[in-house]
């Protein structure tokens, strides 16, 4: 699927990390549970939605998780953005953003050689609580 | 990755059928079929040239016919082949249970 969507579809959000399932570059989320697509064929998402980094912001406004990894530096080279913020936004969903041991450990998927580990789960914080309130409205 | 055929098995029966149409066997010389479930190892193994399988033949359709189910009883545990570890790790019972295999 990685190869897919960067090579023939052109959605270059995705990264090509490591391409063994190992460092959470190339996450996107298939009818909204997240998964490796370096991991994952893309025949087998027949008829099912992929959501790649590219499909996440409404329009010009940014998803709160995009929003919120500015708001906090959460990225420094920005190579595993893309993964982190896909990652993220499934585990807000998944109810497992509660705390910040939490956080880090349904994040660990998602490696940052930069270490801007603090500032990721500040930004998760920040989404989390902008993500309940508009589903609450 | 080299060229393979890939097949949906949407039943056990099914998947069984589907293999031995393909004459699976471990000689060399007929076309080799591999299962497809999460796929960590043999997608992996296959990108490495290491697997190289004519066919695949992916069989998560199955989850929803009893193979992904996670029954929790006074007998004990027991995981279908299709649980995904990360259900299994977010399912409270096992949590609660049996926490070395939720951990």
């Amino acid at each position: 699927m990685l190869d897919l969507l960067r090579e023939r579809l052109g959605l270059t959000g995705a990264k090509k990390g490591c391409d063994h399932g190992q460092c959470g570059a190339c996450t996107v989320l298939v009818d909204g549970r997240r998964v490796l697509s370096c991991m994952t064929l893309a025949v087998a998402a027949q008829g099912r939605n992929v959501t790649t980094i590219e499909g996440l912001a409404n329009g010009g406004e940014l998803h709160p998780m995009q929003q919120a990894f500015i708001d906090h530096d959460a990225f420094q080279c920005g190579y595993c953005t893309p993964g982190q913020i896909m990652s993220a936004v499934g585990c807000v969903n998944e109810g497992h953003a509660e705390n910040d041991a939490d956080i880090r450990e349904y994040m660990s998927g998602n490696l940052c050689r930069c270490a801007a580990y603090p500032n990721i789960v500040d930004a998760v914080k920040q989404a989390r609580s902008v993500m309940k309130t508009a589903s609450t409205q | 990755m080299r060229r393979f055929t890939y097949q949906r098995a949407q039943g056990p029966a099914e998947a069984v059928q589907m293999a031995a149409s393909h004459g699976a066997t471990n000689s060399p010389s007929v076309p080799s079929i591999e299962y497809l479930a999460g796929g960590t190892t043999l997608l992996d193994l296959m990108k490495l040239d290491v697997r190289r399988p004519d066919t695949v033949i992916d069989i998560n359709p199955l989850a929803a016919a009893g193979y992904g189910r996670i029954e929790l009883n006074q007998h004990g545990l027991r995981l279908g082949a299709l649980v995904r570890m990360a259900d299994a790790a977010d399912h409270s019972g096992i949590k609660s249970a049996y926490p070395v295999v939720a951990q």
